[in-house]
């Protein structure tokens, strides 16, 4: 394989402390290395801005929900059509792109490793055959576990380890990588077209509250030594005064691990709300930062709301309901036996609008409060808060206070007197930036060590090179110049090869869905179960034998294994 | 007498299906189903012979006297037969009028006799081939064995619990199967070698022949039609959206001529639905509306609806509620709680009645709507309104009659109104066993769940005018691949006329109808058999469809592939390896 040697890189590395240096890069076999040959082929950074590529830690891009919303909107499909180029397929979808739209797209950013945000175990195979055309990223997905009645099961009895197993069981069987919660316990009681509320309420039938499935899994994904913390999509979202609730959820969370955080919540800018009703709407993110601040247990992502027209899609069926009933648009849902729920509504965020208005302030509230850009990931939840285009347009209001004001200024009237966001002075930098787009991500996520989101010595040699000199311009002046420059990079580098450069895609290949196999004793995995086999023969409308995705399945893919201590 | 014409499956029209050279397909679709009474006034019996006349033509069936079906009403078994008297409008849907056409029965004359289906495509423009090859095509290991937990590639059901008996290189049992099931895996009689039409019949070609002949053929046309797709897997479609955008071709799907409706509904209105384990877990409330599931998916019921065990439910069978909604008394409503029989067209109307009773507004129902009692619809409501868990499983007898996607629309919005009082879903009766996985791979491709036109270059997407049956009624195509579907059984007279006056090869393990409209047949292995791949059942679960025997002849993927890779080298697409090849390459130079 060739060498690649990057001369005269601007380099912010926050993972080995590197911020802004001009250095070299070089490259051989896909990975960074000390030093290469003078045959290397050289590539001329020209003193721009290079990045570790970019991750994405919530996103919602393959699988049924997200088909789903291509299927059920030609008119999003409309929206972002484009040719076939040389090298690229033709592509369709604005908010919901076609799979190679969000594979060009997000590469184009300079984005190289995504995670999907919710798979249905059930549905897995779908997943993971849109990954397979997802050529130019590593991908990983989160698997559901909300309404899992093996695990309620299992915690109504108080077995952490049998939770355990069925996690373990589950997350090899589908090739998952994460442990998702979304609305714990309310997608079950949404098989009956009912909700919990907030983490006390118990679940009918399974008698376990969502404090107790969120508590259980958090120690469960421990024991289990998963490289990712519990992925959890709180209770309550979308409701005014939900922030107590968000606030309750990240004081109960223990602190298990010491390389990253115990529990990580998505899309908080969704549960950060005071009031109690939509007209008393006002943004809690003050609250909600606080508590971020003094627990370095919890991470979270943004979240962001941008204006425009975009999709929601959710396995958290009874909010997307609700939403539903205020937007009146059209309203699909898709719950999955046993284990989960999900819905799907389009939406158009106005500016003109006071709740929207909000739901936009307290993202950027968020990522401006919460003290270490580690803990707080840049993300918009796409394509619920925004399609995830958007990023660049994120990263320049938290970079400049000037753009903020004059943005808030178009907003509704009333925004100010609900949110804080005019309060605030904070202007990120290039490093928080770099922080918050690729390498607390790799943290967040625990694939550091996997040589991702950093450019040591024996990292996958993924990069960016943006077509930006850091020291040229002032990014709270010149935002315009931060968006444009973010939104396409010179060159994205995966595994060593050049994939896109100006925004064409080159080649495809070099993709490696990333998944989990957890080693437990025999005793307990579920295969050798009994009680389990019978149930799921029963309830399942599929056979066991034919549930797995098997190894075969998958393109090319990366199995960590990991040797819990059940003992 | 004038008459109204609605045709759909019967069970024996659906065991012959990869039969049709036999005579007994023809025996299953020349069959009339008329009112005893109707019978009376035409002048005929039961096992007479009539001839029913369109604005299409006309053709001569046998008569079944049937109560189960209204006065005023024919019903006859989708196939050849109907289809040659049916005419190609869609009235902008691209869905043809399968369940209404006015038709004048009248008794046959001296001297008429029931065509073949072989002769019906024949008066179509096709050429009949009759040379099957009566040996076994597979090759494995001599002896007995049973594979366990097959999927079943036929219905939408997509069954995964079939056990199958192979002895000496063949399928000799099925268990756990349907009759539809079995029909599929034990038949056999496939085409041996690619074939093509000449001047004197049929040939034998070589694999290489046909791949040319295909690639040329494509790549000759201004507006090449890739239709069918719904008899084979996921990978292989993938290809074949990749052929169309390189072509600027238009790739369609079954769904234009059967639930594409649905989707414009749900592209309107959305899709409140769940997986099946949903419903048998958790349903008090099974209707069919549009529907016979014991014709067209005959363990639909058993496996999830109304008689497997239910989670939720101490006594599934006695606890589970059904109601059928129908203009026909099936089978199905026979054995329903509560059979709601309406007129012919009324569908529309009967579920905006129930969304206004639901509403608390049965005050604006008039006594009776299309034909249903008031009493029964406040009582129809009621059950819905008091279920904990219902469930409308709507088939295309709301898709192919007079309202079309709006009368599936309006059953979402009924159950978008019933889902504030308690949970309801609606699940439509996708039929192929891969219709449904059509649906997702063309989306995720393409944009487009099927009718995707790449001809500007971009996919776009217009069913009415962008769907197979559209196309060919306007003559349009030049030129037509047709793969995993058979639409010389299943699309009206002038689509099939239009499809033997151009170039069109059918990849396909059988020879079918539209054999007869071919220049070329290129058989493949069979998915499930002897090919693999990835299918998505009718409520959208992904199953893998393994392979039991192993295959003498390539997989639909592999002959779509050496097509593409034809395809792309004329057009200067690169593949992704030459493609990484060419970066190094372009590397070295530099040096």
């Amino acid at each position: 394989m060739n060498e690649l040697l990057i001369r005269n890189a601007y380099v912010i590395d926050p993972v080995n402390g590197v911020n802004g240096e001009i250095r070299d890069i070089t490259v051989k076999d896909g990975k960074i290395v000390e030093s290469v040959g003078s045959r290397a082929v050289v590539v001329d950074a020209k003193g721009h801005l290079t990045l570790p590529g970019g991750i994405d830690s919530h996103t919602h891009i393959c699988g049924t929900k997200v088909n789903f919303g291509r299927y059920m909107s030609p008119e999003d499909m409309r929206a972002g059509r484009g040719r076939a180029q040389p090298h690229m397929h033709a592509v369709s979808g604005y908010s919901v792109p076609t799979v190679y739209a969000n594979n060009y797209r997000y590469s184009a950013m300079g984005y190289t490793t995504i995670l999907e945000g919710a798979m249905a175990p059930m549905e897995a195979r779908h997943t993971h055959e849109e990954f397979r055309h997802m050529t130019l990223h590593d991908t990983m997905a989160n698997t559901l576990f909300d309404g899992n009645w093996s695990v309620m099961e299992a915690i109504a009895e108080g077995d952490l380890k049998k939770a355990a197993a069925v996690v373990a069981w589950t997350l090899s069987a589908v090739k998952g990588f994460g442990l998702k919660l979304t609305n714990p316990g309310g997608s079950e009681m949404w098989g009956f077209g009912k909700n919990v509320s907030c983490i006390h309420q118990k679940v009918d039938h399974f008698g376990v509250t969502p404090a107790e499935i969120i508590e259980y899994m958090i120690r469960a994904n421990e024991l289990l030594k998963l490289p990712h913390s519990v992925h959890l999509h709180c209770n309550n979202l979308g409701k005014p005064g939900n922030y107590k609730c968000t606030l309750e959820t990240m004081n109960r969370t223990p602190d298990l691990n010491d390389k990253r955080q115990s529990l990580y919540l998505t899309h908080v800018q969704f549960h950060s709300y005071g009031g109690s009703k939509w007209s008393d709407l006002c943004s809690k993110s003050d609250d909600i930062a606080w508590m971020v601040n003094r627990k370095p247990q919890v991470a979270i992502d943004m979240g962001q709301v941008m204006f425009g027209k975009t999709t929601t899609m959710t396995a958290d069926g009874p909010m997307e309901f609700n939403l539903y009933r205020m937007y009146h648009n059209k309203w699909s849902n898709h719950d999955v036996e046993l284990e989960t729920a999900s819905g799907i509504i389009p939406v158009f965020y106005s500016r003109k609008n006071l709740v929207n208005s909000i739901m936009w302030a307290i993202g950027l509230e968020l990522a401006l409060q919460v003290k270490s850009p580690w803990q707080c990931m840049l993300t918009t939840d796409s394509p619920n808060g925004a399609p995830f285009v958007k990023y660049p347009e994120i990263t320049a209001l938290l970079m400049s206070r000037k753009y903020r004001d004059e943005e808030l200024s178009r907003t509704h009237p009333d925004t100010e007197k609900r949110t804080l966001l005019h309060s605030l002075d904070r202007e990120l930098d290039w490093y928080d930036i770099a922080v918050m787009t690729r390498s607390a991500q790799a943290k967040a996520l625990g694939v550091t060590g996997l040589g991702k989101g950093h450019l040591g010595v024996g990292a996958d040699a993924d990069i960016a090179i943006y077509p930006v000199k850091v020291g040229d311009i002032d990014p709270t002046v010149e935002y315009e110049k931060v968006i444009k420059a973010l939104s396409q990079t010179e060159y994205t580098i995966k595994k060593g090869l050049i994939v896109c450069r100006n925004g064409n895609c080159l080649v495809e290949g070099r993709n490696t869905v990333y998944w989990v196999d957890p080693q437990v004793p025999d005793e307990y995995r579920l295969e050798n179960d009994p009680e389990f086999i019978k149930k799921f023969e029963r309830y399942y409308s599929v056979k066991l034998s034919n549930y797995p995705v098997r190894e075969s399945y998958m393109h090319e893919n990366y199995r960590i294994e990991t040797h819990p201590d059940f003992d | 007498m004038k008459l109204l014409f609605t045709s759909g499956r019967t069970i024996r029209q659906g065991e012959q299906l990869y039969y049709k050279d036999n005579p007994k397909y023809t025996e299953q679709t020349s069959l009339c189903y008329i009112n005893p009474l109707d019978l009376v006034e035409i002048g005929v019996f039961d096992g007479d012979l009539v001839r029913i006349k369109s604005c299409e033509g006309e053709t001569v069936f046998k008569v079944v006297e049937t109560r189960d079906v209204q006065q005023g009403m024919v019903f006859i078994p989708c196939g050849p037969h109907a289809n040659s008297i049916l005419h190609s409008h869609t009235h902008g849907t691209g869905a043809p009028d399968y369940k209404w056409l006015d038709v004048d029965v009248v008794p046959a004359e001296e001297g008429d006799r029931i065509l073949s289906a072989w002769e019906i495509l024949e008066s179509e423009g096709g050429l009949r081939y009759d040379n099957t090859y009566p040996g076994v095509l597979t090759k494995s290991p001599d002896g007995d064995c049973v594979v366990e937990d097959v999927t079943c590639p036929l219905c939408g059901c997509l069954c995964d619990d079939i056990k199958l008996t192979i002895k000496d290189n063949d399928i000799v049992g099925v268990d756990n199967g349907c009759a539809l099931c079995s029909g599929k895996f034990l038949a056999k009689e496939r085409l041996k070698a690619p074939i093509m039409r000449t001047e004197n019949g049929w040939k034998d070609i070589s694999y290489d022949e046909a791949i040319e002949y295909t690639a040329d053929i494509l790549l000759k046309a201004k507006r090449p039609l890739l239709f069918g797709w719904s008899g084979t897997y996921g990978e292989a479609q993938c290809v074949g959206v990749s052929i169309a955008e390189a072509i600027g071709g238009v790739i369609d799907n079954c769904s234009s001529i059967c639930h594409g409706p649905s989707i414009m509904a749900i592209q309107e209105a959305g899709h409140p639905g769940c997986t099946l384990g949903q419903i048998k877990n958790r349903a008090d409330l099974i209707v069919y509306w549009g529907s016979n599931p014991i014709e067209s998916h005959p363990r639909h019921m058993s496996r999830y609806s109304m008689y497997p065990d239910g989670f939720f439910l101490k006594d599934a069978f006695r606890d589970r509620k059904l109601i059928v909604v129908d203009i026909r008394e099936t089978d199905v409503a026979k054995n329903a709680d509560e059979f709601v029989k309406i007129k012919p067209g009324g569908d529309y109307a009967v579920f905006s009645a129930l969304r206004a009773i639901v509403r608390g507004r049965s005050d604006v129902v008039p006594e009776t709507v299309s034909g249903v009692k008031k009493t029964q619809l406040i009582r129809v409501a009621e059950m819905c309104m008091n279920a904990k868990f219902g469930v409308f499983f709507t088939g295309i007898g709301l898709t192919e009659s007079p309202g079309k996607y709006k009368n599936v629309r309006n059953g979402i919005e009924l159950v978008d109104e019933l889902s504030r009082h308690t949970k309801f879903t609606l699940t439509p009766m996708r039929g192929h066993w891969n219709v449904y996985g059509t649906n997702q791979t063309f989306t995720y491709m393409g944009g487009y769940p099927y009718a995707m036109d790449f001809s500007r270059g971009t996919a776009f997407y217009n069913p009415g005018e962008t769907s197979t049956v559209d196309l060919l009624l306007r003559g349009e195509v030049d030129a037509c691949i047709i793969i995993g579907s058979d639409p010389g059984a299943h699309l009206p007279r002038k689509c099939n006329e239009a499809l033997s006056k151009i170039p069109c090869v059918v990849i396909d393990p059988f020879p079918s109808m539209s054999t007869a409209t071919a220049n070329v047949q290129i058989p493949v292995a069979i998915c499930g058999i002897d090919a693999e791949g990835t299918a998505y059942r009718l409520d959208s679960i992904p199953l893998w469809v393994k392979k039991v025997l192993e295959p003498t002849q390539p997989n639909d993927e592999e002959i779509l592939t050496r097509i593409y890779d034809i395809i792309a080298r004329k057009k200067g697409i690169v593949k992704s390896e030459d493609k990484i090849k060419a970066q190094s390459a372009e590397w070295e130079a530099r040096k």
